[in-house]
């Protein structure tokens, strides 16, 4: 036990996992330091050993159970972090830092009394709005989209703007991008990549055509609602235009996703042990797993945050301008998440990155269209293909644990809610009453403890693997690294994905050939033809397997050309 | 006529044996864009799965990575296993160089500090950075050695003063950006560090090669304890920089001992040793990281580079075994790869093609689950880096 003492003369004890954080004083409110049990590194240092304890000042308070004279008081359950009042109350500010750098600005922060206040405004909000939100749910009939929209739904406490079909993006500064990861040549080397006002672009179904649609569309039985939904039929790809993919828009593509992505998110390095944000420690492990991801950002909230890594290392200074839940929110509704998902604009953009995304956005979108499709399983492939490019992107977990409860996976479900809910720092993306919902409907405890290793092979593939497998795309990738030209690069990681076409393991093989297209996407000008064939593989290997993804790839295929 | 005809019959026989060699799907028309020993083109499908389906671990393909007039040393793997670091020196001039692959697919490699008339080696990645390094430099001019670091992989700054001998850096970054920087200076192990303009640093021991931990909370390190003669020598120890305990690895014999290499999971570590008459064959010695035990002979007699002593015994990444050539097991000219294990002193020898003779250095990929391994070998009057992959440890 750790006796505080406040400086109005109260005394406490509390218990010794509350070594280095803060409880606030129930009787002058006052936040006091609990002392720190981590001991100072032997190794030189440049301040006092004091500086391997968390920062007082981003710390979240604890809460302290009034004294009881004679007998030691029980520190209570922490406060839930006060995400909701952050998006609710806080202004968009248009100050932006590239999170990627260490940006040292100790700044000391004065709002003790203002949080607490807000924190239970907010909270009351919630309830009420959630009230409101289930019961216009429960009396609005419900319908597939409901299910997409209930699968990856934005916080309505979140400051959203209206539902424009065409929302301006936020001004969005040129955070530094590494040129050497991105390709922003064309698949098409159209001299004039034209803007979608000189070529229209490709459209949502009509009213007409939607109403159509309608009358032929077979009711379905949400297996969890009373509530009959309908089910929309599947929409077919586009067909190609014959121009490439010249006109389509590069609003919300892999680019610009990017640099959203760098603009709110943190990249853990792969020398992370353990991620603690503001003094809380994300209950996750295995951390070093991130090494295989191609993007391992952790998105933060708008505010100054405090980075540690390592036991016995200081914390790096973040510091996030804006909301991404905002941001969040006008991508989703730039896709019609929520309303009438505009699926051919995904695939488009899916298709200009030669379906290697660089970021999770548009695949936990697109697997949201799928669910919105009736299409569990392809859904499901985009949120772990969404984890394999980020395990650390919050929506995706959240998206998993709604497809494996609707499998009936309850430790699968339970597994990925409690991800989602570590990686929601801060409700950065405006998710936490839907996970609250979620672990209720899971029966479980709406905050715990359990810490969930990181597995970055399930998202891959559930397939399971022989040893001669693993051997054989052990050595042909590792063999492919030294390919000078990237073409036969492309050509070893085709033939990796081959052999697991061959032996049916569809989605083993998909993720060695987008592998393979990662390379093709640098090669020369045989990039065309090799993309062609290997989008030719994809989709036979897909229809093979009865996946819906094959129409996707044959639309990628069809608009590959020179 | 009928010879021409015979030729080309025996010709479209074999394309069409080719083709039918591959899976639907597959390219056959692989280039790599290397020099590959012993083959003529890259392995199809049918070929890899019938490799890896084998029991016994057996040579699958060797490429030359690089070659030219000079003789080459030293491959050092980067922890992540994606770039390779070597040492170049001139046939007849005592100049030596880094070369660095940034990328395994780099068609040559990129010379570090140019055509200068200087001496560079005991190059080593930095632990925990993506780009980081540092190496020693001989300055032609006073004979002094400097320490140089770069943390961008691009610009090399000097981290030590310009007189002084600084040998053996083993370099460990903090996320928080401490540099951490463990040297031999004159006879001491000295643990410096430092972030942006601000520096320190301490004497430990008297001692060489440092070798720090992935935690950066231990340092393996050669300890001097006396001299024999006029050689100082040293054990290996354990440096537990919180508690400043050492923990002995090696025997309390007078025997020589030198670079230490830490086990994958830094539960142990390896060493070469030897009697201390001269001449006496050099071994590889395993000892757990805690002194629990005393150290014993994993295989005796190997081949150690005479002229440059950074580098230790190679660990393939289960930790399971130690690789190395063997005297032992020559065939002339010929080395064979050895794999013994640190446990039973078991011993696994594996083929590969013999135009390579003389082989040195060798470096196990620290990551791939398939062996990789580089080595310099001589194909010819220059000693030239290989790389091998076997089907499966």
């Amino acid at each position: 036990m750790i006796e505080v003492k406040c400086q109005c003369g109260s005394s406490f004890l509390l218990e010794d996992q509350w070594a280095g954080k803060q409880a606030r004083c129930p009787v002058c409110r006052n936040v006091l330091r609990v002392s720190a049990a981590e001991p100072a590194d032997a190794a030189p240092q440049f301040a006092p050993p004091t500086e391997l304890a968390p920062p007082a000042e981003l710390d979240r308070p604890a809460e302290l159970a009034p004294p009881t004279a004679g007998r030691p008081a029980a520190a209570l359950a922490p406060l839930d972090s006060p995400p909701l009042a952050s998006a609710a109350n806080a202004q968009v500010a248009p100050r932006v830092t590239s999170p990627s750098t260490v940006a040292a600005r100790a700044k000391s922060t004065s709002d003790q009394w203002i949080r607490p206040a807000l924190i239970a405004t907010s909270v009351l909000a919630v309830v009420v709005l959630s009230g409101l939100a289930v019961f216009a749910f429960v009396t609005s009939g419900g319908s597939k989209d409901d299910v997409a929209n209930r699968v990856d739904p934005p916080e309505q406490e979140v400051v959203a703007p209206e539902r424009p079909r065409a929302v301006p993006a936020a001004p969005v500064k040129q955070a530094p991008v590494d040129r050497a990861q991105v390709d922003t040549r064309p698949i098409t080397p159209n001299s004039r990549d034209a803007s979608a006002a000189d070529v229209p672009p490709v459209s949502p179904p009509s009213q007409a055509e939607q109403e159509t649609n309608s009358a032929t569309q077979t009711p379905v039985a949400d297996p969890r609602s009373s509530i009959t939904k309908q089910q929309p039929p599947r929409t077919p790809p586009p067909k190609s235009s014959g121009q490439g993919l010249s006109g389509v828009s590069r609003e919300y593509d892999d680019f610009a996703c990017q640099q959203i992505q760098q603009k709110f998110g943190w990249r853990v390095p792969a020398a992370a042990e353990f991620l603690e944000i503001d003094g809380e420690r994300l209950l996750i492990t295995n951390l070093e797993s991130l090494r295989r991801a191609p993007a391992p950002y952790l998105f933060l909230p708008r505010g100054e945050h405090a980075i540690r890594l390592r036991s016995g290392e200081q914390p790096l200074r973040a510091e996030v301008g804006e909301h991404l839940a905002t941001t969040y929110a006008a991508m989703r509704s730039f896709f019609g998440v929520g309303d009438t998902i505009r699926t051919n604009e995904l695939l488009a953009r899916g298709a200009r990155a030669m379906d290697v995304h660089s970021t999770p956005f548009l695949l936990n979108l697109t697997g949201a269209s799928y669910v919105a499709q009736g299409d569990w399983g392809a859904a499901e492939r985009k949120f772990r293909r969404a984890l394999v490019v980020n395990p650390l992107f919050a929506p995706a977990h959240l998206n998993l644990a709604v497809c494996r409860a609707h499998a009936n996976d309850t430790e699968g479900a339970a597994r990925e809610v409690r991800l989602a809910d570590t990686l929601n720092v801060g409700n950065v993306f405006g998710i936490a009453a839907a996970i609250t919902q979620l672990r209720r409907e899971q029966s479980l405890p709406e905050r715990d403890e359990e810490i969930v290793p990181l597995e970055f092979d399930r998202y891959v593939s559930p397939e399971p693997l022989t040893e001669e497998d693993r051997r054989l795309a052990a050595l042909l990738t590792a063999m492919s690294k030294y390919a000078v030209a990237q073409e036969d690069r492309g050509k070893i990681l085709n033939n990796v994905a081959v052999h697991f076409s061959d032996l049916g393991k569809t989605e083993t093989a998909l993720e060695h050939f987008r592998a393979a297209l990662g390379a093709i996407r640098f090669a020369g000008a045989q990039r065309f033809s090799l993309a062609e064939q290997v989008f030719s593989h994809m989709e036979n290997a897909c229809r093979k397997s009865g996946f819906p993804e094959a129409d996707e790839y044959a639309f990628m295929r069809e608009s590959v050309m020179p | 006529m009928p010879s021409f005809l015979f030729k080309c019959c025996v010709c479209l026989a074999l394309a069409a044996s080719a083709e039918a060699q591959l899976l639907d799907g597959e390219f056959g028309d692989i280039e790599l864009g290397r020099e590959l020993i012993e083959r003529d083109r890259f392995p199809t499908l049918r070929e890899i799965r019938d490799a890896v389906s084998k029991p016994k671990t057996e040579f699958v393909l060797m490429l030359k990575l690089y070659g030219d007039a000079n003789n080459h040393h030293l491959p050092v793997w980067s922890p992540e296993g994606e770039r390779l670091a070597a040492q170049r020196s001139r046939v007849g001039v005592s100049s030596s160089k880094i070369l660095l692959f940034e990328s395994l697919a780099a068609a040559a490699p990129r010379l570090l500090g140019g055509e200068g008339d200087v001496f560079d080696y005991m190059f080593r990645w930095g632990i925990n950075s993506p780009s980081s390094f540092v190496f020693v430099r001989i300055e032609s001019e006073t004979g002094d050695s400097r320490l140089y670091y770069s943390g961008d992989g691009t610009t090399v700054e000097p981290r030590t003063e310009n007189r002084g001998k600084f040998f053996y850096p083993s370099l460990y970054e903090r996320t928080d950006g401490v540099h951490w920087l463990a040297y031999e200076r004159g006879g001491e192990i000295v643990h410096e560090a430092w972030k942006d303009a601000e520096a320190s640093g301490r004497a430990i021991v008297s001692g060489t090669s440092p070798r720090w931990s992935s935690d950066g909370r231990r340092l393996l390190i050669a300890r001097q304890v006396g001299r024999l003669g006029n050689l100082p020598y040293y054990d290996i120890v354990v440096r537990q920089l919180r508690e400043e305990r050492d923990v002995v690895l090696s025997s309390q014999q007078r025997v020589l001992v030198r670079s230490p290499s830490w086990s994958p999971d830094e539960t142990g570590s390896a060493f070469y040793e030897r009697d201390s008459r001269e001449g006496s064959p050099w071994r590889i010695q395993f000892a757990p990281a805690d002194g629990s035990r005393p150290p014993t002979t994993v295989i005796p007699d190997v081949v150690v580079n005479p002229d440059f002593n950074s580098e230790g015994p190679s660990w393939e990444p289960s930790g399971r075994r130690v690789w190395c050539f063997s005297n032992a097991h020559r065939e002339q000219e010929f080395y064979p790869l050895v794999a013994a294990d640190v446990s039973n002193g078991s011993v696994m020898l594996v083929d590969y093609p013999r135009q390579a003779t003389s082989p040195n250095d060798l470096a196990v990929n620290p990551v791939t689950t398939i062996p990789e391994l580089a080595f310099v070998a001589h194909d010819g009057l220059t000693q030239d880096l290989f790389i091998v992959f076997l089907n499966h440890y």
